[in-house]
């Protein structure tokens, strides 16, 4: 598929604690802002599981 | 009337440092190449709506599906294979599915869902797991979903920002190499 430069990329990275996530999403978001990119945006959260 | 609703709240403290938040964790991350002229027509929230995801990275089978309300038929799926069971699993509460449910699931959504054993490659090749996201990164990368930012962007981020570099770089390409053979393997059959 080919994008055109106005499109919205969105990228979902999913996984557990300690699995590089959150280095993954900003390592994108920083390689974004070197390809000149206009708007990066990001959100990160988690769900603690109480038994 | 304040009281009784903040006890209806369990508070926690935020832990910064991500590997302590614990728990299954999810990020969105966005990005418009150019900004129209029209706002309503520009990226606005950081918050992703729901089955408008072009791509998941997944670093679990089943964080995949915890997180499976953004996908749709348009989106890619990129799987690390090993299983990470949370601990309602380790406890008996609930059962673990199989790989072959978890794909089956997702293909409910899209055709584009692709397995790879990161976490192996990671440990066979750098006799460490550290390297996995960024295995998944390359495979990502092969689906052509991650448009305008070149391999070259991410190599100097990497070596501007992480730690043993050469390693990441390597394990970048490495995930390239090998997120090609899978999806070329895929699309023939």
């Amino acid at each position: 598929m080919k994008f055109k430069e106005i499109d919205i990329i969105n990228i979902v990275i999913a996984g557990t604690a300690g699995q590089g996530v959150i280095t993954l999403k900003r390592l994108i978001e920083f390689a974004a802002q070197k390809a000149d990119i206009e708007r990066v945006f990001g959100s990160e959260s988690y769900i603690s599981f109480q038994v | 009337m304040e009281a009784n609703l903040i006890s209806h709240f369990k508070y926690k403290r935020f832990i910064h440092g991500l590997a302590q938040r614990e728990g299954a964790i999810i990020s969105h991350t966005r990005y418009q190449k150019r900004l129209t002229e029209n706002p309503r027509h520009n990226l606005q929230s950081s918050l992703i709506c729901f089955g408008d995801a072009g791509l998941y990275i997944c670093m679990e089978p089943v964080e995949t599906l915890r997180q499976g309300i953004y996908a749709s038929n348009k989106t890619v799926f990129v799987i690390n294979k090993r299983d990470i069971p949370s601990v309602t699993v380790t406890a008996d509460l609930e059962k673990y599915p199989s790989l072959e449910k978890i794909s089956e699931i997702l293909k409910g959504y899209s055709n584009e869902v692709y397995f790879m054993d990161a976490t192996d490659l990671s440990i066979n090749t750098f006799n460490s797991n550290q390297q996995v996201n960024l295995i998944m990164l390359g495979f990502a990368i092969t689906t052509e979903k991650l448009p305008f930012i070149e391999i070259e962007h991410y190599e100097e981020v990497i070596k501007e920002w992480l730690r043993e570099p050469d390693s990441n770089i390597k394990a970048l390409h490495l995930g390239i190499e090998k997120g090609k053979e899978i999806i070329s393997f895929s699309n023939a059959n």
